[in-house]
């Protein structure tokens, strides 16, 4: 118990103090799990509008079934990674890429001086568009040069998104824009999810389609959401929706107590007394 | 009864191409799947057409513009002479072999001279060896198979030319579709081992096998088969293989790439894909895919133990089933030294994946680091370095590896995996193609 308490305070503030550095030092990644804390980022919905007044005592989080004790719960402004991962294969030409341009012009414009944002592009290759960086018009400039053709590494792009967000401090929202199937990763299915599983990374999937049964389980997993466009013409709505609830959702923090270090951790988050819509992701592997 | 005009030359095999819908050309899954050889669906006997029906044989001045542009195609080029034809119907192309069938009876009755009928058509043996273009010797023996070779190359080209021209909608809307023309081609080359006098009923595989043509059936079906598969087209392909190991049961090189399509068809394209109804198309489920091709490969493997390709994917397909020991086992006994280049990077590409799920971090790590030295820069192998690392817990070298990916092109750092599922032929289609046209290009 004494040692817990002890550990609980070298934790906290450790968290603290990344997320404060993060607004003095955007490009210095202090932020790290490897102190044991998990961190769950969390949507409270309550007739499809979020709930914005819930304070740590409100949370009820099972790690593995047990009950752990909330050491942080923030609604305040973190500043966002955005990794976005966008299908550039052949199907993507026209008025179709047009609008997702546009979406991305749209969704760089909307986010915060301390917000960084990244640009991958895939079709069977994958290309860098940027890196996370402040400097938003060269993400702007990427988006531009894009170029479609060829095959869908859809899987691959997933991976590249999820490590790449994860490399940097903050919370990393990984938006994945496809209108196709898997057909040129070398990565399978099973390794993406089982990546996901291990990072704080929240996948929101916009498909352009039917979305397939990877993009259902990737962000279960992450506790993210797939939505499906009729036409493309609503991706500019449809990011900015995505962007706006992202910063609605809460981050809540703790160190795992009870629970086998290592394997698979079931999470489970509630909010006490209230019938609302918690989405949160469905676990970590350690 | 069946009149063998139209129908010995037309057997049911293309009459089930001309009635199944154009699927190959609209990129859907038909039913078609592999099976090991022998199979069913390839027996000549056993596979009806319902609603079709023999066609009549082609008019005289028409079969003279099919015969123009098979002798006056150049091989490979989608040239003048050939594009009278591009069109045709499978009406047209049905009567063609009617004809065709008509003729080679007429020639093989013993008759120099006289009358004789082709469907409503009258004329002369003396004739037909002219519209023909037959040559003296030819003349002799009454032998058409220069012609059927030529057409069956016509044909070919054609479909190629289509099937490459699907998205020029332009181009493609003077072709017909690609499956008729290698339809038609097919049945010029089956109908090879029909010699002037042999029996209207000698279609089992034993006469095909023993046919004085076999270099060029075998050469043409391991072509188009490989064709076929370079395009990752998964209608067409099961169909050819499968009718290739009819007639050469056994052939390693065609058993190596019915189990790529396998491989191809457990794949997320095929398994995840969007417009496909895997129950209504009957496409096995992905671990039903992984056992024909671990089936396949094993086949191939008894033929010719030196197949390092097949010995390298058979290890791939059991690690996909969870078989890593088996998988590192077959994958180290793999002589890779005399293998092409991409053969040599699938191996270690797929010996680092299967030491990487034994728990071998050392080995995996100087796998994954042997494949980069082959192919520097290649996207599979930074990606299964770094997925490697991640789960290892090894971030900021995961996250390196990314980084590192992501400087390079399909340009600048060639990725063998790219055509992955194009197995051993599959990757030297073009060159197949060259070599079966070649003795009948004309020099200039």
């Amino acid at each position: 118990m004494r040692r817990n308490a002890a550990r609980l305070l070298v934790i906290v503030p450790a968290l603290l103090l990344a997320l404060a550095s993060l607004s003095a030092a955007p490009q210095k990644p202090t932020f790290s799990t490897r102190v044991e804390a998990v961190r769950v980022d969390v949507l409270v919905t309550e007739n499809g509008q979020p709930i914005r007044d819930l304070r740590p005592a409100d949370f009820e989080v099972r790690d593995n079934g047990i009950v752990q004790q909330i050491d942080l719960a923030s609604f305040e402004y973190i500043p966002l990674n955005v990794v976005l991962a966008f299908d550039a294969s052949d199907s993507v030409t026209g008025e179709r890429l047009e609008h997702l341009r546009t979406a991305g012009f749209g969704l760089l414009d909307g986010l915060l001086p301390q917000d960084r944002a990244a640009l991958i592009t895939f079709n069977h290759v994958l290309s860098l568009g940027s890196l996370l960086t402040g400097s938003l018009d060269a993400v702007r400039q990427a988006l531009r040069a894009i170029t479609p053709g060829g095959g869908t590494a859809l899987y691959d792009a997933t991976y590249a998104g999820l490590v790449l967000g994860e490399s940097d401090a903050g919370r990393t929202l990984l938006l994945l824009f496809t209108d196709g199937t898997d057909t040129s990763s070398y990565l399978a299915r099973e390794t993406v999810l089982n990546i996901a599983q291990r990072t704080e990374v929240v996948v929101y999937a916009v498909a352009a389609g039917n979305p397939t049964a990877f993009e259902k389980d990737i962000v279960k997993q992450t506790g993210g959401a797939r939505i499906r466009v009729e036409a493309t013409a609503d991706l500019p709505k449809v990011f900015a929706g995505i962007l706006q609830e992202f910063r609605e959702r809460y981050v809540l923090s703790y160190s795992p107590r009870g629970v086998a270090s290592g394997g698979w951790h079931q999470i489970d988050v509630r909010v006490k007394g209230r019938r609302v819509v918690v989405k949160a992701r469905a676990g970590y592997q350690r | 009864m069946v009149r063998s005009v139209g129908w010995a030359l037309l057997p049911p095999f293309l009459a089930a191409i001309f009635v199944a819908p154009p699927a190959f050309a609209q990129g859907r899954l038909s039913t078609l799947e592999v099976k090991p050889a022998p199979s069913p669906f390839i027996s000549p006997r056993s596979v009806t057409s319902p609603g079709w029906r023999s066609p009549a044989p082609v008019s005289p001045a028409r079969f003279r513009v099919w015969v123009s542009a098979v002798y006056q195609h150049q091989p490979g080029e989608a040239d003048e002479p050939s594009r009278p034809i591009w069109s045709w119907s499978q009406t047209d192309l049905a009567s063609v072999l009617a004809t065709l069938d008509g003729i080679r009876a007429a020639l093989s009755s013993g008759a120099a001279v006289g009358v004789v009928h082709v469907g409503q058509w009258t004329t002369t043996v003396a004739q037909l060896h002219e519209v023909l273009a037959l040559t003296p010797a030819e003349t002799l023996s009454g032998d058409i198979s220069r012609l059927l070779k030529r057409g069956a190359i016509l044909h070919t080209d054609i479909a190629v030319a289509a099937s490459n021209a699907e998205r020029q909608p332009d181009f493609a809307a003077m072709l017909s579709l690609p499956s008729l023309h290698f339809g038609m081609a097919m049945e010029l080359v089956d109908a090879l081992r029909l010699r002037p006098g042999a029996a209207d009923q000698d279609t089992g595989p034993a006469s095909w096998r023993n046919a004085p043509d076999t270099p060029f059936i075998r050469a043409w079906y391991l072509a188009t088969a490989a064709f076929l598969q370079s395009q990752y087209e998964i209608i067409g392909t099961p169909g050819f293989i499968d009718r290739g190991l009819l007639l050469f049961p056994g052939e390693p090189r065609l058993l190596l790439m019915a189990g790529g399509v396998c491989e191809l068809l457990a794949s997320p394209r095929v398994q995840e894909g969007h417009d496909v109804d895997r129950s209504a198309a009957s496409i096995d489920t992905r671990d039903g895919n992984l056992r024909k091709a671990e089936s396949f490969y094993r086949q191939a493997l008894k033929r010719d133990a030196a197949l390092v390709e097949a010995r390298v994917r058979l290890g791939r397909v059991l690690g996909l089933k969870g078989q890593h020991k088996k998988a590192l086992a077959e994958l180290q006994a793999a002589r890779a030294d005399d293998a092409d280049q991409a053969v040599r990077y699938f191996r270690l590409l797929f010996v680092g994946d299967e030491q990487a799920a034994l728990g071998h971090e050392a080995a995996a790590r100087q796998a994954y680091g042997d494949a980069l030295h082959l192919y520097p820069g290649a996207q599979s192998a930074h990606l299964a370095m770094s997925s490697f690392e991640r789960r290892f817990g090894i971030r900021e070298a995961a996250a390196s590896s990314i980084r590192d990916l992501l400087q390079t092109t399909a340009a600048s750092a060639p990725d063998p995996w790219a055509e992955y599922y194009a197995a051993g032929d599959g990757r030297r289609a073009q060159q197949l193609l060259d070599g079966l046209r070649e003795p009948f290009r004309r020099r200039r």
